[in-house]
């Protein structure tokens, strides 16, 4: 009974994430339907403007429309979330696969690599890469992907560590398959669940770092936003401007909310050996 | 187990030096020239090479990158600060000890709510304060730092003005009594702890509920009630021993995520820590200072992974003293 009642309660959360984040999709996806105006375009006639009918979240300093500017920075920010999350993941497997399944001193020295990179915090290299050099969307990506590999390299050489010692494996190798073979197509459909886990959890991480780096003026550059860079902008006067403010942190903590509720739901799944 | 520890920090040294070498390669190799500063457009390029020299910018790269090392490890000399003429290292010393406090009392404050709502939250596993508590923390955990303190700083500070939002200490700071300055460092800090401490506080929430849980669902667990140990005794001795152990190693985890969650904290309340020079420093391209900042950050956070390890092999006698092992 115990265990029903859990299970039930597990399945909701995966589903009141799913359900927030296809809310959040369809309003970044075909929102622009519903407004008339540009992201970009400038009209300081109506600079600052509460919300209003024609306004529905009000305006910025430029006058620019903030429930348009919001549709396009949430398309950004998901843009910078989604790619970063599959660099790191394919990275991060990939090193996890190939250091477990080898061993010996190229698993010593890279995996002492990671403790490496995982001691420093992370923000000073990102601050000094695009501090000095500037930013670009691209750079953006691949740095927060390059930072965020490690974690999920140490899950999934766990888990190959552990798979390999089974009878399926021994039974793969025993019949003359290639090392590729085994990894790709029998050993990882196996750990997908704790990679997909690792990704959810990446993502909401990687959500957080872009838009407090585009908070400090370092990641997505004005004209273009992220909802980051919104919240830059609505920072002057947080609560007097509170239609600057206040909806995109909203935005940011529903987004990675829903992440944070759907793998809380999917880890619960995928991990039969929790106790409950 | 001396010997370990001695490994242990000599194994840290590769580590730093990887990171510093990384740092100064940057540093020196993006674009922009701090010479430039000091120039209006009416002065000659001699005049640029002349203050490019005198920083000692002329040189090629690992000359300067090992004149700056040998100064550091003999004389623990940063150098100067191309703009305010300050040493290195004391600028960064004296930021430093704000970052201490911050997220010291950060991480105190983390602890303690984490721990008490998770070991409450266990006890009454899925009843009401349970689902309450665990999504308040989905809640903190997804909620961004810097807006957190941005809506703090806007309700506390600007609505209500009962908090100051910026700077760790008032103007009058040094005119007051011993009492009185206690008390304005601790109305400074209430907002700041608070914005870095939440979302940390979420985390070890997490833990330790799903420890708590595990531990109580032990078999030791059980044969303790078996033998009719008492209730309380069960709880605080014998359960809460084994799901706080995990904390220690998680510290080592979350301490360079306090360090970056510093920094935007401190931009955005204007505290003279680390990461408030270290971004003034980026966008005056002062390197000294820079470099001194980056170096003592990864010397921190290193420390502190090493006094996490430390603890947890005083406290765990079962971790293995091999060298070469890899958790």
């Amino acid at each position: 009974m115990n265990n029903l009642h859990t299970k039930s309660k597990m399945g909701g959360s995966l589903r009141a994430g799913c359900g927030i984040l296809l809310f959040i999709l369809l309003f970044i996806l075909i929102g622009r339907l519903l407004t008339p105006y540009d992201h970009l375009s400038q009209n300081l006639a109506e600079a600052l403007e509460s919300p209003s009918r024609s306004h529905w979240l009000g305006t910025d300093h430029y006058g620019r429309d903030i429930f348009t500017r919001l549709i396009y920075g949430g398309q950004l920010t998901w843009i910078i979330a989604i790619f970063a999350t599959l660099i790191a993941i394919v990275i991060g497997t990939l090193v996890g696969l190939f250091t477990a399944w080898w061993g010996g001193w190229f698993d010593l020295i890279v995996m002492r690599l990671v403790d490496v990179a995982l001691a420093f915090p992370r923000i000073f290299i990102v601050l000094l890469v695009i501090g000095l050099g500037g930013s670009s969307i691209e750079l953006l990506i691949w740095l927060l992907a390059l930072f965020s590999w490690m974690e999920t390299a140490r899950i999934v050489r766990a888990e190959v560590s552990t798979h390999k010692n089974f009878a399926y494996v021994k039974a793969a190798r025993a019949s003359g398959l290639g090392t590729n073979r085994i990894l790709f197509r029998h050993i990882f459909p196996n750990i997908a669940g704790p990679v997909i886990v690792s990704a959810i959890l990446l993502i909401t991480n990687i959500i957080l770092v872009e838009s407090s780096l585009s908070f400090l003026g370092l990641g997505v550059q004005p004209p273009f936003a992220s909802w980051g860079t919104i919240l830059n902008e609505g920072k002057i006067d947080p609560l007097g401007n509170w239609w600057i403010s206040v909806p995109a942190g909203v935005c940011i903590l529903v987004t990675v909310a829903g992440f944070n509720l759907i793998g809380d739901g999917l880890r619960d799944l995928f991990d039969p050996y929790r106790l409950n | 187990m001396l010997s370990v520890f001695l490994r242990r920090i000599l194994s840290l040294l590769p580590t730093l030096l990887i990171g510093i070498t990384l740092s100064f390669i940057i540093i020196h190799l993006a674009p922009g020239d701090p010479a430039n500063r000091f120039l209006n457009p009416n002065q000659t390029p001699e005049m640029q090479s002349s203050i490019r020299e005198r920083f000692g910018l002329d040189r090629s790269l690992p000359v300067q990158y090992g004149r700056w090392l040998k100064n550091v490890i003999f004389h623990l000399d940063f150098g100067y600060s191309f703009y305010s003429g300050k040493s290195s290292r004391a600028v960064i010393a004296v930021a430093l000890k704000s970052t201490a406090i911050l997220s010291f009392w950060a991480l105190v404050f983390a602890l303690i709510a984490g721990i008490s709502l998770g070991i409450l939250a266990a006890l009454k596993q899925n009843r009401f304060i349970d689902y309450f508590c665990n999504n308040l923390m989905i809640f903190f955990l997804s909620i961004p730092g810097f807006w957190l303190g941005l809506m703090l700083i806007g309700i506390f500070s600007i609505q209500l003005s009962w908090l100051p939002g910026a700077h760790l200490q008032s103007l009058y700071h040094h005119q007051l009594g011993p009492g009185a300055r206690f008390w304005d460092l601790a109305g400074h800090l209430i907002l700041p702890v608070i914005t870095l401490g939440l979302p940390l506080a979420a985390t070890f929430f997490k833990y330790i509920r799903s420890n708590m849980i595990e531990t109580l669902n032990s078999d030791y667990i059980l044969a303790a009630k078996a033998r009719g140990v008492n209730r309380s005794k069960i709880l605080w001795k014998y359960a809460l021993k084994n799901s706080l152990l995990p904390i220690i190693s998680l510290l080592g985890i979350v301490i360079p995520a306090l360090l970056s969650g510093a920094v935007i904290v401190e931009v955005l309340f204007a505290l003279p820590g680390v990461g408030r020079t270290m971004v003034t420093a980026v966008y005056s391209r002062d390197y000294p200072v820079l470099m001194a900042a980056v170096t003592f950050g990864f010397i921190a956070v290193l420390l502190c992974n090493l006094l996490a390890d430390i603890c947890y092999r005083i406290v765990d006698p079962r971790i293995q003293h091999s060298p070469g092992e890899i958790s």
